[in-house]
């Protein structure tokens, strides 16, 4: 095994920079296809709290994700028809450490959410576990996990059916 | 002290009589008017007849475990605590210093005997109970505290089976009057746990929304909708769930009484005669679970329990048990509306929990696959009843096929609007 | 837990942090009689005055008062 080569400040950018471009167009397969196959999305209510035992406001698996995608792929996700006028910024981006053979890479996201009930302001800390994987030139990288910390996760909060 | 009658001041005010005749015009047994979803004087009407007045569901006695526990609750835009005090006994207190009306409490849970308001320091016992204040002599002594008021205290706290109500009158029927047989659901729901009682420890999800709160309520058991709204997840994720809300399934719905309304699905897992089909849930992956029930029920009751299901019953005006999720219910105007929701854990069945808060995740909460479509309808329908034509919302799915079940209930079929005229028969009243 | 004893009495202190915020355990070993306290009223304890204390420790005042009743039942200053 070779050990793969490190990711740096800059590579992680550019790649939180187009997952955040996709998220907002709803390049849904593209957007999807930024994951690994052990990946996890969690939006916490509580981010102390084990997501197997308390409430999240997503906690979604591989398996989920994909659900997730082919539900707004069907054209009958209400809460999405029309889809939401997205807007994204990303920044504070940090290289937090590694986890396994991850890269931990932390930042900030804030989202103006545009739909006919009024605009939504989505603020939150972000922390994606990135990982190269074979392919391309020098191998591209995916994320193994998205934790998105809302700064009101335990407010009331409402409808967020786009891809956070 | 004198209390001020406020609900009677108001009466004199606004002519509470013109507004009951008005609502006896707007609510008939076939249809309801728009304006009853959008105009604030039949919603201050509604706070003062309802919310202030009848049973209102408030929290579960496992959210208070131990001796002095406390958890801030809601009672409709009302802010209460619920405490457990050192005697084990729950009480439900306004959050409110008898001072100056600052809140006295911030934390959503805690554990603490007393509540110290940090405008003066004015110090309460978690009954409610005065138990002083800085420099005494200002009030002539600690024996002034004898005379001044403590916390304001909900008058009525009763629960049945762990699940505490609240009312603010001081008199009225019992808790388990107001229940009726919706009690025999909640008993329904404990069944499936091994040790026969529920707990609420996975925490909130809280859902605002821009509409009416009786939206809610009637959508809860509208058997009607689950085929459009979530068609997008039934046709993809293979749920059965579609199913059992179609013109072929043998699931009711019923009108229990006291506003209170259930989808009944259990002939439907009946018929299909599969353990643990209402959860989702092969027996084989809840192995444990399954030998808790049969050590507990024995074998052939453990499996009609876990055939039969869980409710999904509407318990006017906040309660909303749907099969694994539990929904409060809180208005905070005549058009936001909040829904907290949690996943219902069985004590003593940890493996069917975790499974049960998964599941409840994926379905539930703002980015939840049933829940935000059915928001999304709640608020384009609230937009919807603005428009000045045609007024009225029709009511009459089902009326000429309605039957009496044999506990003299009525019921229709799986989509039959049963449920919703039986809720505002029951509103009716209570408003007029 | 931790044992604070001495010649006359000995008692564990823990933190119990199985409700909803942690508390103070207190638990007198000889009889097993369990006290539960929170913070404000470890504070208000790490304030009272000596008098208080010193009342506190007069035997009359709750356990030997009457064999019948806990110091659940008994309250300082009023007997």
């Amino acid at each position: 095994m070779t050990t793969a080569l490190a990711i740096g400040l800059r590579e992680a950018e550019q790649f939180l920079y187009r997952e955040a471009r996709l998220a907002d167009a709803f390049a849904l397969e593209e957007w999807e296809a930024l994951w690994t196959d052990d990946a996890v999305y969690h939006v916490p209510v509580d981010p102390d709290a084990d997501p197997r035992t308390h409430m999240s406001i997503v906690f979604d698996n591989r398996g989920r994700i994909a659900t997730r995608i082919k539900q707004l792929q069907t054209g009958r996700r209400h809460s999405q028809r029309p889809p939401s006028r997205l807007c994204r910024s990303v920044t504070n981006v940090e290289i937090l450490g590694a986890e396994g053979g991850d890269t931990v890479v932390g930042s900030v996201v804030q989202v103006l959410e545009s739909r006919d009930r009024g605009t939504t302001w989505w603020v939150g800390r972000v922390t994606h576990r990135l990982r190269r994987v074979p392919g391309g030139d020098g191998g591209e990288l995916r994320m193994a996990a998205k934790t998105v910390v809302l700064v009101d996760s335990d407010r009331p909060l409402p409808t967020m059916s786009f891809l956070l | 002290m004198t209390a001020v009658d406020v609900d009677h001041a108001r009466t004199d005010h606004a002519g509470t009589d013109a507004l009951a005749d008005r609502i006896r015009s707007l609510v008939l047994p076939d249809r309801v008017h728009g304006s009853i979803y959008t105009d604030p004087d039949v919603y201050a009407r509604e706070l003062e007849r309802i919310w202030y007045a009848t049973w209102v569901y408030v929290g579960h006695a496992s959210e208070v475990p131990e001796p002095n526990d406390y958890v801030r609750k809601t009672i409709g835009p009302q802010q209460v605590v619920m405490t457990r005090d050192k005697t084990g006994a729950i009480h439900v207190l306004h959050n409110r210093c008898s001072h100056r009306g600052n809140l006295v409490c911030d934390a959503e849970r805690g554990n603490a005997g007393s509540f110290r308001c940090p405008y003066h320091g004015w110090t309460f016992a978690n009954t409610g109970d005065l138990l002083g204040f800085p420099f005494n002599q200002g009030y002539g002594g600690s024996r002034a505290r004898a005379e001044l008021p403590g916390l304001g205290v909900v008058p009525r706290v009763e629960a049945y089976r762990g699940f505490v109500f609240a009312s603010l009158a001081p008199d009225g029927p019992t808790l388990r009057e107001h229940l009726g047989a919706a009690a025999e659901r909640l008993d329904r729901l404990c069944r499936l746990s091994p040790s026969g009682e529920v707990e609420l420890t996975a925490g909130w999800v809280k859902h605002e929304v821009t509409a009416n709160w009786k939206m809610l309520v009637e959508n809860e058991t509208d058997g009607y909708h689950p085929q459009f709204v979530h068609s997008s997840i039934f046709s993809i994720s293979g749920s059965g769930i579609g199913a059992l809300y179609s013109d072929k399934s043998t699931a009711v719905t019923r009108a229990l009484g006291g506003g209170h309304t259930e989808n009944d699905l259990s002939p439907e897992f009946r018929r299909l005669g599969v353990p643990m089909g209402w959860a989702g849930t092969p027996e084989a992956k809840i192995p444990d679970y399954v030998a808790a029930m049969r050590a507990a029920y024995g074998t052939e009751t453990a499996d009609e329990i876990m055939i039969d299901g869980s409710p999904h019953v509407m318990i006017f005006p906040n309660l909303f048990v749907a099969e694994i999720q539990l929904f409060q219910i809180q208005p905070l105007a005549v058009d936001r509306t909040v829904q907290h929701v949690t996943a219902i854990q069985f004590k003593g069945a940890p493996d069917l929990n975790r499974r049960l808060v998964t599941q409840c995740v994926g379905s539930v909460g703002p980015a939840g696959m049933l829940l935000a479509d059915d928001a999304e309808m709640y608020e384009r329908n609230q937009r919807g009843v603005a428009q000045r034509q045609p007024e009225w919302l029709d009511l009459t799915r089902g009326v000429h096929r309605e039957r009496v079940d044999d506990d003299g209930h009525t019921i229709g079929t799986a989509t039959d609007e049963t449920s919703m005229r039986a809720m505002w028969r029951h509103y009716r009243e209570l408003m007029t | 837990m931790e044992i604070v004893a001495n010649e006359f009495a000995t008692v564990s202190v823990s933190v119990d942090d199985r409700g909803n915020g942690t508390r103070l355990r207190l638990e007198d070993l000889r009889t097993g009689t369990v006290r539960h306290l929170d913070a404000l009223e470890l504070e208000s304890i790490v304030w009272a005055p000596e008098s208080w204390m010193r009342a506190l420790l007069d035997p009359s005042q709750h356990r030997w008062r009457d064999a019948e009743r806990g110091p659940d039942q008994e309250s300082l200053g009023e007997s």
